[in-house]
């Protein structure tokens, strides 16, 4: 059969003021009919600017693509009539209902009523909407507005079905959720999808992957091969370490198979040297927190503590009402009912103390983008009463850890993703915080980032520090000394990786996570 | 002392985004210079030519002397006579004409005193206000004409000045309540969108992590529009004095003054507006809510003596209004502070009472997140 896309040593070059950006280089690949290619790699990686070729949306420099037997560059109207195309912010309107969506791209695409009757009520069905279809669209969580987006770029009926980045931000549940429909159209309709994910765990859904790092294509395997790199390796290394009760290296997966191709080895775990002591002191303890918004309770009695040189992570479904309890811990917003300790001071008399004493590194990029690295450190140092001499030294020791040194000079905004987080770990760190917040931190980061990341956060624990994290990433929550699983604003699951695993009767956390999570949706359902 | 460093990093913070961004930069001065320069030459009230024509059923010595004295007036264009009624009708209409002078049959009579005789001006009012003009120069030209004869006779004349603006150039009056007018309209922009912007940004967040409390940050955003505002305002003096050459009668001192006040109540105003909207959208709507009646009320425009009394009491919160008469009564007129006092205390007035407001409505928000 002839291949549905084959894509001819493209590259694709973008020039902006004086930065050279080679976001492709040289790619080659065919994608066969009735399969799911997925396109991995870390942000930045190229995989927008390859998706976007392949539509015919963007020109290449050089090489060509034929999509469908079309010129991408020729027969570019041809594409994209023909490709079911879904962009990382796919244009839903938020202010029309989910019927009105579907209704509309159903005409944009001159769908027939009778293609329309038989099988809008089967794709809401499948996607589990079917109860929602007169919910306004921006009223709709983050899994159930990709899926209503998956539906309106289906509703055509597409030969190929090209997916950018479909998965980010929604949750491990819906993620499941979200490439089971995926699957079961390709089966059922022999469609082709071509899908791009920053998710490395994502592999496994796909038939083959592509994987994309700096703009080179650093593999063309079936995840099943790239996995086997990854083991290969894993049984020459560590058996010694994984007797330790703080080995952290995850299990052979696609990651470690994804290291090995990169680095050409498999990394050494990654280890506390300073255990977590129960004895030390609270750092925060939260207790019987409740969160409001209007009839709605976002948190409902949930109760913690966090002591010094712990990493306490805080995980749950979309909309399960960590972001809140995380922003009440903060100072953020005002809690309802319940007292939170920070450092034995209830938190809401003591805000100066608290806000002195904390380090935050928010989800998307929240510096300034328009002032330079070096205005943003002083800034932020200023901001915490340092000055001159002192706040030099935390500069000069924040630019060295972090090897910011050589972008000082540049806008904050024209830094690469890893690099705007390593300037917002330095802002919350120029401080010395007891403290540090990170709300889904390494989100979109590479392996190599995230390693990075963790190697610092875990240097930090050691030295005492106690860290609060969000993720979305369950191999990420195995660094964690405690989690805590939230559904529905209620804790479902706490305790240490190992506890949780037990009480969810996995095999690994993210079976545990989704059998705790769906489990106690069940027996809410039951009264 | 902490204080003082936190404040100072977070000024420092502000000049930065405004000031060394060259696109910002060039946003704060070159479009407000230039706009101060057009301006300066369109939006005049001097009617500088006149559409007429003249219906003359005298065809007398006397009435063919007043009609000199419209041909000879740099004004009045005066276009080939009208032959009756229904043609002047028809050019009016078409808009050939703005204005027509009709001379009755007995006008040469009754010049000499034996009939009593209407000389009758008739202007387009579909443009009430250049009509409104037009009219007023027709009535001088007729007028002046008259006096002059009676002058003749017992040697009485009227003698007109301006004070202040010895050739009542509109200008010097425009270019200075122009600059107050660019200057509130973009002053309060920016901080209208001090705080709203970085709501929207997500560093909003980030900022309120940090020690900061609500006055500090107020206090910093406030000041740092007032420096830039305050840069924008001396290239706009600049321009005002030295390409028009308005002339300054008064201290310098009493200027920046003036400018800081009617600065500090624009920002007030701003940041009060940044505090209660949720965006930079409904942002920059209120803002120009707010900032269009100010400016057409502000007595630049039209006479502020003839609003109804009711607008006249409102207009006391508008800052546009103070700042305008006391900026051309320090041009014009080289007003001391004492006189400018109520001018003064009215801008501070505003700039406190928004400040309050905005600060009120600021913390509480800030807790309620």
């Amino acid at each position: 059969m002839n291949p549905v896309i084959s894509c001819n040593h493209l590259s694709k070059t973008f020039r902006e003021s004086d930065q050279v950006i080679r976001a492709v280089q040289d790619v080659s690949f065919e994608v066969q009919p009735g399969t799911i290619t997925g396109l991995l790699g870390p942000d930045g990686a190229g995989k927008t600017t390859l998706i976007r070729c392949v539509c015919g949306l963007l020109r290449p420099d050089s090489g060509s693509v034929s999509t469908l037997g079309y010129d991408s560059v020729k027969q570019s109207g041809r594409i994209q009539e023909s490709v079911g195309y879904m962009p990382q912010k796919f244009g839903l309107y938020e202010n029309m209902t989910v019927e009105e969506n579907i209704r509309l791209y159903a005409q944009l695409h001159g769908i027939p009523k009778e293609d329309y009757e038989s099988r809008v009520p089967m794709l809401l069905e499948r996607n589990r909407l079917s109860e929602f279809t007169s919910r306004m669209a921006g009223k709709l969580s983050g899994g159930m507005k990709q899926k209503l987006a998956l539906i309106c770029a289906l509703i055509s009926r597409p030969q190929l079905m090209v997916l950018d980045e479909p998965t980010v931000g929604v949750d491990v549940l819906a993620r499941r959720e979200l490439w089971n429909i995926l699957r079961q159209t390709v089966e059922e309709e022999s469609m082709t999808v071509l899908v791009s994910t920053a998710y490395m765990d994502e592999a496994d859904y796909c038939d083959r992957t592509l994987i994309l790092f700096e703009g080179k294509l650093l593999a063309d395997k079936t995840p099943v091969e790239v996995k086997e790199l990854g083991n290969r390796q894993e049984a020459i290394g560590s058996s010694e370490a994984n007797s330790t009760a703080y080995c952290l290296l995850p299990t052979a997966s696609f990651e470690t198979g994804f290291m090995q191709l990169l680095t050409g080895s498999v990394p050494e775990p990654l280890k506390r040297n300073n255990p977590v002591d129960d004895s030390a002191p609270e750092m925060i303890r939260v207790e019987n927190l409740v969160k409001r918004f209007g009839d709605f309770t976002a948190v409902n009695r949930v109760s913690f503590s966090v002591h010094r040189g712990e990493i306490f992570g805080l995980l749950g479904a979309n909309g399960a009402g960590k972001t809140t309890t995380f922003r009440a811990m903060c100072a953020l917003s005002r809690a309802d009912e319940g007292t939170i300790l920070f450092d034995g001071k209830p938190l809401e008399k003591n805000l100066e103390y608290v806000r002195n004493n904390i380090g935050y590194v928010a989800q998307k990029f929240s510096l300034y983008g328009d002032i330079t690295v070096i205005q943003n450190l002083k800034f932020f140092g200023g901001a915490y009463g340092l000055y001159g001499k002192k706040l030099q030294e935390r500069i000069d020791w924040a630019c060295e850890t972090l090897n910011l040194t050589e972008f000082l000079k540049l806008p904050a905004a024209q830094l690469s993703m890893g690099y705007k987080r390593r300037l917002a770990m330095a802002c919350a760190l120029l401080h010395n915080p007891p403290i540090l917040f990170l709300d889904e931190a390494t989100s979109g980061a590479d392996p190599i980032a995230r390693r990075e990341f963790w190697k610092r956060i875990l240097a930090l624990a050691d030295d005492g520090v106690a860290v609060v994290i969000t993720t979305h990433f369950l191999d990420e929550a195995e660094y964690c000394d405690k989690i805590l699983i939230m559904r529905d604003g209620c804790e479902v699951a706490s305790g240490t990786v190992a506890q949780v695993i037990a009480q969810g009767n996995g095999a690994t956390l993210e079976d545990a996570f989704v059998n705790i999570v769906s489990r106690s949706s069940e027996t809410e359902a039951e009264p | 002392m902490r204080i003082l460093i936190r404040v100072y990093a977070l000024l420092i913070k502000e000049l930065c985004q405004l000031l060394t961004n060259p696109k910002v930069r060039m946003s704060l001065f070159i479009p407000p210079l230039l706009q101060l320069i057009f301006l300066g030459y369109a939006a005049t009230m001097d009617l500088k030519y006149v559409d007429c024509a003249i219906l003359d059923y005298s065809h007398s010595p006397a009435s063919r002397e007043l009609i000199s004295c419209f041909t000879g007036s740099p004004t009045f264009h005066v276009h080939e006579p009208l032959v009756n009624e229904a043609d002047m009708r028809e050019r009016i209409n078409t808009r050939a004409l703005q204005l027509a002078v009709v001379i009755p049959a007995n006008y040469q009579q009754a010049e000499m005193g034996h009939a009593k005789a209407t000389v009758q001006i008739i202007v387009d009012g579909r443009s009430a206000n250049s009509a409104g003009m037009a009219l007023a120069y027709a009535t001088n030209v007729v007028n002046n004409h008259w006096l002059e004869k009676a002058a003749k006779r017992n040697r009485i004349r009227i003698e007109t000045r301006a004070w202040y603006n010895p050739n009542f150039n509109m200008q010097f009056f425009m270019v200075p309540s122009l600059l107050a007018l660019i200057a509130l309209i973009d002053i309060m922009l920016v901080s209208a969108l001090s705080i709203v912007s970085e709501r929207e940004a997500g560093t909003f967040d980030q900022l309120r992590m940090t020690p900061y409390s609500s006055l500090e940050l107020l206090i910093a955003k406030g000041f740092s529009t007032l420096i830039a505002g305050g840069c924008q305002l001396a290239v706009g003096l600049a321009a005002a004095m030295l390409w028009f050459q308005v002339p300054f009668n008064s201290s310098y001192a009493l200027l920046t003054a003036l400018l800081l006040s009617f600065l500090g109540s624009s920002i007030g105003i701003g940041l009060l507006i940044s505090t209660l909207t949720e965006n930079q959208r409904q942002s920059i709507i209120v803002m120009y809510l707010v900032a269009v009646p100010f400016a057409m009320l502000s007595g630049m425009g039209t006479p502020l003596e003839s609003m109804p009394d009711v607008f006249q009491q409102a207009m006391i919160i508008n800052p546009m209004r103070h700042g305008i008469a006391a900026l051309t009564r320090i041009f014009l007129e080289g007003a001391t502070f004492w006189e400018l006092r109520h001018s003064f205390y009215l801008l501070w007035g505003i700039a406190v009472g928004s400040f309050t407001l905005a600060y009120f409505f600021f913390v509480h928000r800030r807790n309620d997140g």
